[in-house]
């Protein structure tokens, strides 16, 4: 009988672990990935510009060497924040929005935004923003804590100096 | 001291099955039912998503961190080549076929630990914007580490896999990813 006590102990607390472990993965490898991409940029709420990536790029696996990434770790639990995309010329880009669990939840690309630059207001759970002009999107964040991540196609080396320069047009600055 | 040493070893077993089952569910159940096969390529579509299943979102944790969803970009990973052989870093291997039905892709070679490939040559990856093709179109593409003149892709002595990036995919791609045509890769000539 004891031994049944111990098996079921042993049973429940296995269950515990499991779920907890599953449970919390996205949300650990996401602070992770926060923390880095953060002290890289110099803290939340602001754009930084990374490097072409190289074998020396390590804060996410499987970065593309064909890609120029802008970063932006937000917190939006104060005040919504404002990000304004570039718009490279005659490239694929694109601005994807990461909540702290992994989600996906809104992305916008340069065929979309037809080219041209985009507004784009990232609101916390409950708040409000004045009307925007015509053409701003507003976007409701699941989580007060995530990544904004600006990819920039290198569609040619010979393009890189100059999709370099145009992509550092992004903004991502609190309101 | 006998409770103790009883308490001790149902925390390590707890411990053990619990993050045992754990990984067994989320990377052994979970990625391989997401994934998608398409001869030596192999993709998961759940990645940049949004899921309320705490499985499907461990396995885009670990597996496809910051991905983007399957109509921004589909992400192949190859780990062997056409015939089902695992790669071996002392062969050349050829791939070869026709762009993908994408606006853009690329394909990169990275080591066993997913990051780019530390070599003096810097050929991380081929793409639609540089890869050379013959005169129908057709291109081939080496992966190995010596060195080829065109269209190749360092490899690392240590291990390596292959991913394919299709950008933008096209909506025959999106639909039915496992048949649509992709590039092969054949083992030529091992040192």
């Amino acid at each position: 009988m004891i031994w049944l006590k111990w098996g079921a102990f042993t049973l429940v607390l296995a269950a515990i672990v499991h779920w907890v472990s599953v449970a919390y993965t996205p949300t650990l490898i996401m602070s992770r990935a926060m923390s880095t991409i953060a002290a890289n940029t110099k803290g939340t709420n602001t754009i930084g510009h990374g490097e072409r990536s190289t074998a020396a790029s390590r804060t996410i696996v499987l970065p593309s060497p064909d890609l120029l990434y802008s970063t932006c770790t937000y917190d939006v639990s104060r005040r919504p924040l404002k990000i304004v995309t570039a718009a490279p010329a005659d490239t694929y880009w694109s601005v994807a929005f990461y909540a702290a669990n992994t989600d996906n939840f809104y992305v916008l690309n340069d065929t979309a935004a037809r080219g041209q630059p985009a507004t784009i207001i990232l609101v916390g759970q409950g708040q409000t923003v004045p009307p925007q002009a015509e053409g701003t999107t507003v976007v409701s964040a699941p989580t007060p804590k995530g990544i904004v991540l600006f990819r920039t196609l290198i569609n040619g080396d010979e393009r890189l100096a100059d999709l370099d320069q145009q992509r550092r047009a992004a903004k991502c600055d609190p309101m | 001291m006998r409770f103790v040493l009883k308490l001790l070893a149902a925390l390590a077993l707890a411990l053990a099955l619990g993050l045992g089952s754990a990984y067994y569910a989320v990377i052994v159940q979970t990625l391989s039912k997401t994934a998608v096969v398409n001869g030596p390529w192999s993709g998961n579509l759940a990645a940049g998503g949004t899921s309320a299943d705490m499985y499907a979102r461990a396995a885009v944790a670990v597996g496809g961190l910051l991905a983007l969803n399957k109509s921004e970009t589909i992400y192949f990973v190859a780990d062997g080549d056409s015939a089902g052989e695992a790669f071996d870093a002392r062969c050349t291997y050829r791939i070869e076929g026709r762009d993908p039905d994408a606006r853009w892709w690329s394909i990169t070679a990275y080591g066993k630990d997913r990051f780019l490939i530390d070599t003096p040559s810097q050929r991380y990856s081929v793409g639609k914007s540089n890869v050379v093709r013959t005169a129908d179109g057709a291109f081939v593409i080496r992966v190995s580490t010596a060195q080829h003149v065109e269209n190749w892709i360092a490899a690392s002595p240590d291990g390596f896999i292959l991913a394919l990036r299709l950008y933008n995919p096209g909506p025959k791609v999106t639909d039915d990813p496992a048949t649509t045509a992709l590039p092969a890769i054949v083992k030529e000539a091992c040192q």
